[in-house]
């Protein structure tokens, strides 16, 4: 029997340990600086949904109707749900609202992905004025792998206001369908239709023509402050980067200025985060203020989002925990319970084996991967394959 | 090492002269057999069916690739697009018996159901749905003209080059849709990430498609 549509997929296994490993750290780093644990509704009205998304991601929300005849979407962004309950539940004097959640959210893929869903583990700080905010949720996210063995992470940064902004006297809808082609990553058509502007000088078209290939360590930031002449324009990164600096994050910091993704949704300094300098795409996350704007609070907020399922498989596998296997034998179940309860309190991870042939009960500890097998009747450990026996009490740790 | 995925077939020679012409080295690439794997002077090419070369490309195991694009159109994968190299021009086009003409020169309304024949399914149904036309897209994998002439097909969205094989499966043109070449592209986090190691081969190869272009 198969129930799981394609796109879907049920895990388990050594990945489904990985990734509740991966969720558990995260979420007990993020509630320690002050992250309250947020549980999002499952289903987005879609009005609300298609509004604040960019028409990329807009276009690919999945639909449903509600038992109640409300048109509405699978959970397409965990942002909206955080700025709507924010917005419906707690009062500007109570800014800034730090909320964090480990959730799944929902669209079509893109090729070559075939996923209709993703498991994400994140942050949203909505709400604050200023640099601390930005530096706040950069330094939280690297600090998250640093604890998953993933300290050889990078974050590219980019500034969704700066390519709108160096083109902003441009004529008719030139600004527009650049900064369209910067987003496809469409650089060829970029260079092209820049070089057929015939209201640019060409000192002005070789300059902006740069914007696609400043990419690199932060060194960049100064190379586009000279080039473009707007220090101004360069300055939330500059503060940002310096801060991360300061912090010795700096090595683990890129800038990419032409880097756009949903403008609209996404209008300040904005990163994406890979697992290493050769890794995968982790996820990413930025700043929104347009979004909350919606909400009638007029402030900054940010955050990122992460794939748990990408945390799990890049991640330096940690030793898990030795199990034992306790057999009941032919004991009554209660007396294998009391057993397990025993070595519940005492923090040991063990699995209950009802099987009554002994030797049928250590294969399966051995299929397990359980080093230890003990006999409640007796109170005798069996090491595995070996077969040493020890008093139990001694594999408890106490008598 | 830069990592570049090449397509085999009739592309490869103008990758090769792109190649050569940027100052990459490209003397095994001329003798090169059945390798797939080729490694000279400090860069590696993995040659591939072209419509392979977009999964490669994402899948980060070539940082660059040199192929059409109405490979990657079709592929629908998220790549960057570098360069237009000029190489291997040709253009994709709706093409039908000559008759079919007055009914694209109609309203939008008469192509609706149009039965269209084509290797390119996604890019076929892409276009007619930007005007706003629904099709039923019937996907061959070749020899796409004999589609019309057996009457399973009212049409067929493919490339066209010259136009000859058309002409004598008696078919024509009826309208042109996007302009294919040679491009070169790169998987968008490798670049995040490997910029630098990478601008140099884009810089060289922009620098000879320019310097053509200038000449021509």
């Amino acid at each position: 029997m198969n129930i799981t549509p394609r796109g879907c997929v049920s895990i388990g296994g050594e990945l489904a340990h990985g990734m509740e490993e991966c969720r558990a750290r995260t979420l007990g780093l993020f509630t320690s600086y002050g992250y309250n644990p947020f549980n999002p509704a499952e289903f987005q009205l879609i009005e609300g949904t298609m509004k604040n998304l960019h028409r990329r991601r807009s276009g690919r929300i999945i639909a449903v109707n509600s038992p109640f005849g409300e048109p509405c979407c699978l959970r397409a962004d965990i942002t909206l749900s955080a700025l709507s309950y924010m917005a419906l539940h707690h009062a500007p004097e109570e800014f800034p609202l730090r909320l964090c959640y480990a959730e799944r959210v929902f669209a079509s893929p893109k090729a070559p992905k075939e996923n209709l869903e993703d498991t994400q583990v994140g942050v949203e700080l909505l709400g604050w004025e200023g640099l601390g905010a930005d530096v706040e949720v950069i330094t939280l996210l690297l600090r998250a792998l640093d604890s998953l063995g993933l300290s050889g992470s990078v974050v590219v940064l980019g500034d969704a206001s700066i390519a709108p902004a160096l083109f902003s006297g441009l004529p008719g809808n030139l600004a527009d369908v650049l900064v369209d082609y910067l987003q496809e990553g469409a650089y060829y058509d970029f260079e092209r239709t820049l070089a057929s502007a015939d209201a640019l000088s060409d000192h002005d078209k070789k300059i902006l023509s740069e914007l696609p290939s400043l990419k690199g360590t932060i060194d960049v930031l100064d190379y586009a402050e000279d080039l473009f002449g707007a220090r101004r324009l360069m300055k939330p990164l500059s503060e940002i980067c310096g801060a991360l600096g300061r912090l010795g994050l700096g090595s683990r910091v890129r800038i990419d200025l032409g880097f756009i993704r949903d403008l609209g949704y996404y209008n300040g300094p904005m990163f994406n985060v890979y697992s290493s300098p050769d890794g995968v795409l982790l996820g990413g996350g930025g700043r929104y203020d347009g979004s909350l704007a919606d909400t009638r609070f007029y402030c900054q907020a940010v955050g990122f989002g992460v794939s748990l399922r990408e945390l799990a498989l890049a991640r330096k596998p940690t030793a898990r925990a030795e199990r034992l296997m306790i057999w009941s034998g032919g004991a009554y179940p209660d007396r294998a319970l009391s057993y397990a309860s025993l070595l519940a309190d005492r923090g040991v991870s063990f699995e209950i084996s009802w099987n009554p042939d002994m030797e049928a009960s250590k294969k399966f500890a051995l299929l397990r991967g359980c080093s230890w097998w003990v006999d409640v009747e007796s109170d005798v450990a069996h090491e595995l394959p070996s077969g040493r026996r020890l008093a139990a009490r001694e594999i408890r740790g106490t008598a | 090492m830069p990592i570049m995925a090449l397509p085999t077939g009739r592309s490869l020679d103008s990758c090769i002269e792109v190649i050569e012409g940027a100052g990459l080295p490209s003397k095994n690439l001329r003798s090169v057999g059945r390798n797939l794997v080729v490694d000279e002077g400090g860069y590696r090419y993995l040659l591939g069916k072209p419509s392979d070369i977009p999964t490669l490309v994402s899948q980060g195991l070539a940082e660059l690739a040199l192929v059409g694009n109405d490979v990657t159109d079709e592929s629908e994968v998220e790549l960057t697009e570098l360069l237009d190299t000029g190489r291997g021009r040709c253009f994709m086009a709706i093409a039908g018996p000559p008759e079919l003409t007055l009914r694209f020169d109609g309203h939008a309304s008469s192509l609706m159901g149009l039965r269209v024949a084509s290797k390119y399914q996604h890019s076929a149904r892409r276009t007619f749905e930007s005007w706003g036309v629904q099709v039923k897209i019937l996907h061959l994998n070749g020899s796409v003209e004999l589609a019309p002439a057996l009457g399973f097909a009212d049409c067929i969205f493919d490339i066209v080059q010259t136009g000859g094989t058309l002409k004598a499966n008696g078919l024509a043109v009826i309208k042109r849709a996007q302009d294919v070449s040679l491009r070169l592209v790169a998987n968008p986090g490798i670049l995040q990430l490997r910029w630098e190691t990478l601008r140099g081969t884009v810089e060289a190869m922009k620098k000879f498609v320019n310097a053509r272009q200038t000449e021509v």
